[in-house]
């Protein structure tokens, strides 16, 4: 008798243990699946779906942008090919000089940075007061341009005629690019006009200055590179 | 002879991972219930076989009623939007923890048998 319940004890047991196993098993492979890479599950094809319309979209993007560069690249070659004639030669180096004050091309040559930084107000002072607002970097572009700068850009983003300098928010919006302080700012152009420019008697780094921002330089470098413009001209800083 | 039980586990383990069975998402609330229930009884079944008080049958309709009783639950509380699930929780864990205790009663009442055993009867030339 005693042999026999223990022989149905173990049985039984060992019975119910093989059906817990198995559902421990499929819980466990349960939430092993949910734990995978972010939402990948079959039940998951909305994500599934824009995840798909994004790569059609880079890749749209990738030929628009190999289309752009043949078309440039014909237009640089057609123009060697117009031959010598010196009015045409002319011609040809007044659109370049154009296309440097438009922004269109990437330049280099000697110049003046200027870097604007947010100063640090003393308790109970004026916040406002210490910040670089976007008319501050607004009014040093201006200085320089009217002091004939020929190339400006301001954090490595070309400033050409249609770009906008706006404040949003924490952040000055440029080219439709948001950028924060520090602000540097460089321009190509003589050296020693810009500089003088700059730092004229009651000029705006003074203001700036007695305002308390943090302004550094003007300094003088010998080569400056710019890339150029990237953007759509007809639209930029139009927002 | 008592590690056959261990040996159906592993076994079981295997068998869910060997075979390509998948529950819906939706159901997985529900196993983790049932596995609690099961668990339950189980232990329930060892303390039974501790007390000598084991019957086969009362033991195999046991798990599979209440692991099926317990789903079922989970289910309907879901469906009245009321989270009965917490009841099958707490109640299945308090007698987990209730039969774990009298197993653990029992096995170090058996340890105290013997050694009284081993003392009371010392050896006399």
């Amino acid at each position: 008798m005693l042999v026999s319940t223990r022989a149905k004890l173990t049985l039984s047991l060992t019975v119910v243990a093989v059906v817990l196993g198995f559902m421990i098993a499929l819980q466990y492979k349960q939430q092993l699946a949910e734990r995978g890479p972010v939402g990948y599950s079959s039940s998951d094809t909305e994500q599934q779906k824009l995840l798909l319309q994004l790569q059609a979209l880079k890749e749209t993007n990738a030929k628009a942008q190999q289309q752009l560069q043949n078309v440039t690249s014909k237009i640089a070659a057609y123009e060697k090919q117009t031959g010598d004639a010196s009015d045409l030669s002319q011609m040809r180096q007044k659109l370049e000089d154009e296309r440097i004050l438009a922004g269109m091309t990437a330049v280099q040559g000697p110049g003046v940075r200027v870097t604007l930084m947010d100063g640090t107000s003393p308790a109970g002072a004026d916040t406002e007061q210490y910040l670089t607002h976007d008319w501050d970097v607004r009014s040093v572009i201006n200085e320089l341009f009217t002091a004939g700068a020929e190339a400006v850009s301001i954090n490595g983003y070309r400033v050409v005629a249609t770009s906008g300098v706006f404040c949003t928010g924490p952040v000055v919006k440029v080219n439709d690019h948001r950028i924060g302080a520090p602000f540097d700012i460089e321009a190509i152009g003589d050296p020693q006009v810009l500089k003088s420019a700059l730092t004229l008697q009651g000029g705006i780094l003074d203001q700036l200055r007695g305002r308390g921002v943090n302004v550094s330089g003007p300094v003088i470098v010998q080569t400056i590179k710019m890339p150029p413009f990237t953007g759509s001209v007809l639209n930029s800083g139009s927002n | 002879m008592i590690w056959l039980p261990v040996i159906g586990l592993v076994l079981g383990v295997g068998i869910g991972f060997a075979t390509n069975v998948d529950i819906p998402v939706a159901y997985s609330s529900y196993l983790s219930i049932a596995i609690l229930a099961a668990l339950d009884t189980v232990f329930g079944g060892v303390r039974a076989s501790l007390e000598k008080s084991f019957d086969g049958a009362v033991f195999i309709s046991g798990f599979f009623f209440n692991t099926l009783v317990a789903a079922l639950l989970a289910y309907i509380g879901v469906q009245l939007g009321v989270d009965l699930y917490l009841a099958a929780v707490v109640a299945f864990g308090v007698r987990l923890f209730q039969n774990i205790a009298v197993i653990r009663r029992i096995a170090f009442h058996k340890m105290g048998q013997k050694r009284n055993k081993e003392i009371s009867v010392p050896p006399r030339t």
